[in-house]
């Protein structure tokens, strides 16, 4: 059977914040690849052994926390969007 | 600057229970939530327990469309990959021995949070509450020892002598006042769902009055919540994010595409004529023993910020609702006795530990590990062999029925290994379970031993 494919970015609405709301800090991160693993929505790349997040990553954030969570570094910092601002669940 | 009695951060449906039961008991209080509706940001293919229904009354009004009592859930135990079929099905409505009415009428009411959590906080807001939409607390303010107040995302200030944060799963009130850094990574799970649109009138004709499925193989696991409008098609549960780290690949993502080509889920999108509407990332702590930090002065945590969602399943609206009412109760009691310290409100954690939802704690550990399995070769081999011996043995329509009843017991000597792996989790948890009964068997033993003795039923050893 062939993959199903699920557009995931084309599935859900958010408010694109006006304000970064993830940061990691390169001098922390050891490139565990942890973020890049975890985030449902593939936002985290690796470059040069360490952890990028997409430019555009407001666009498509699900706001779940979980890059924060599984860094070991503490190299990410996550907080929210503004309120207002954000995923927007309408069938949750 | 404004101030309040009590502020309640986060507008889900255990901050509306704190929110109305503080209110409508006389208290000025302001909820604050960070979506433009609450619910707005709630992901979870969600299902109310019945648990609801008995511990808060006005569950026995609620009335939302997408509402559906589950009087039918079916259990499919699917076969190993590549395969998409089921291997044995079976369906059941809610146990007939239960120890309050709801328990026997559904097993959970199946509809949408944005529905349910709008609902809550109109019960909130007509007790009285302040409702302030699209705002985001991002930080604490205190005075001494105690936290009394937040400070949302433009700077505005909020004072209260107490303050319940049930801010959800990554609670930045219990970040700021330093009750936690961040979870371990195996303290908490993400659920991918799908939500699919579909005819309401085809999935009435379809499903009839089955509006839950679990799904359970090697390796593979996930369920469908049906709703009057549409359905959720989540992944696998019972595992964590570290478990995710340590396989290197995102689970529950990848086992929520695998479901949606089930067999039997490829018949419901077919049959309701459904389509996909949204995607969602449901993160929620899933501990294995009760969180006792969940106060300091001046701010209970309740609900997803304490950690509260139950070790086996990870059921978290009840929970959150019942430890959120809790926290009001416990507020209302500080303002009559004017002390909003932290040794004063250890009593909402104190009390919260000795209620339904720290006692769903008691073998937690064995309890999530023992889910897990779930999803094992060995699960899948009782049920398969359980198939076997009713549909090869007793049932059998290939052979003569008498030889096919002479295969029973062969079949289950096969099943020696499963059963004795159930018996490894049963034992520790029922043991955990029964041991503060047998502890309070032992000490009334003791307590009537010397009144046995002097009359003499016992006598001391040696005589």
């Amino acid at each position: 059977m062939d993959e199903y494919r699920l557009n995931k970015r084309g599935l859900i609405n958010v408010i694109e914040s006006p304000v970064d709301f993830i940061s990691v800090d390169h001098a922390k991160c050891m490139g565990c690849k942890n973020c890049v693993i975890i985030c449902g929505m593939d936002l985290w790349k690796m470059r040069d052994g360490k952890a990028m997040l997409r430019p555009d990553y407001k666009k498509f954030c699900t706001e779940c926390a979980s890059c924060y969570t599984v860094c070991d570094f503490d190299a990410i910092e996550f907080t929210f969007p503004p309120g207002g601002y954000g995923i927007a669940y309408e069938r949750g | 600057m404004s101030g309040y009695d009590l502020i309640v951060v986060g507008g889900g449906p255990g901050g509306s229970a704190a929110a109305k039961e503080a209110a409508e008991n006389g208290l000025k209080v302001i909820m604050l939530e960070r979506g433009r509706f609450c619910g707005e940001k709630n992901s979870s293919g969600f299902g109310l327990s019945p648990k609801a229904a008995r511990d808060f009354d006005y569950i026995k009004d609620l009335d939302v469309p997408s509402l559906w009592p589950t009087k039918f859930g079916v259990m499919h135990i699917v076969d190993p990959k590549p395969s998409s079929a089921d291997r044995m099905t079976w369906g059941l409505t809610p146990p007939r021995r239960c120890s309050y009415p709801q328990a026997s009428e559904y097993m959970i009411q199946m509809m949408y949070r944005p529905e349910f959590d709008r609902w809550m906080a109109e019960k909130a807001v007509a007790a009285g509450a302040k409702l302030k939409l699209s705002t985001l607390a991002i930080n604490v303010i205190r005075e001494g020892n105690n936290i009394c107040g937040v400070v949302d995302h433009k700077g505005n200030e909020y004072r209260a002598p107490v303050v319940i944060a049930a801010d959800g799963a990554h609670s930045l009130i219990a970040h700021k006042a330093g009750l936690r850094k961040k979870w371990e990574k195996d303290q908490v799970t993400v659920l991918a769902t799908v939500d699919f649109e579909a005819d309401s009138e085809r999935i009435a004709e379809y499903c009839g009055d089955t509006n839950v499925h679990i799904f359970m193989g090697p390796e593979r696991g996930g369920y469908v919540c049906i709703f009057r409008n549409g359905f959720h098609i989540g992944s696998r549960p019972a595992k964590t994010l570290q478990s995710e780290v340590d396989a290197g690949r995102n689970i529950s993502t990848r086992s929520v595409i695998d479901n949606i080509q089930l067999d039997f889920v490829q018949r419901l999108i077919k049959a309701t004529r459904a389509k996909p509407r949204e995607f969602q990332l449901h993160f929620l702590p899933w501990l294995k023993s009760f969180n006792e930090r969940i106060y300091t002065g001046g701010l209970m945590l309740t609900g997803d910020a304490a950690g509260m969602a139950e070790p086996f399943m990870a059921e978290g609206v009840w929970q959150s609702m019942y430890s959120s009412r809790l926290a009001a109760k416990v507020a209302l009691r500080a303002h009559k006795d004017k002390d909003f310290s932290k040794i004063y409100l250890k009593q909402y954690m104190d009390e919260l530990k000795a209620s339904p939802v720290g006692i769903d704690f008691t073998a937690g550990s064995v309890l999530r590990d023992f889910f897990s399995e779930w999803t094992s070769q060995t699960f899948y081999d009782l049920f398969d062999n359980l198939a076997d011996a009713m549909f090869y043995g007793m049932l059998t329509m290939a052979e003569p029925h008498a030889q096919g009843m002479l295969r029973v017991p062969a079949i289950l000597v096969d099943m020696i290994p499963q059963l004795m792996f159930l018996a490894r989790y049963y034992y520790p948890i029922t043991e955990e379970a029964s041991r503060n009964k047998i502890k309070n068997v032992i000490l009334s033993i003791k307590a009537v031993a010397p009144m046995l003795q002097s009359m003499g039923v016992l006598t001391a050893g040696g005589n």
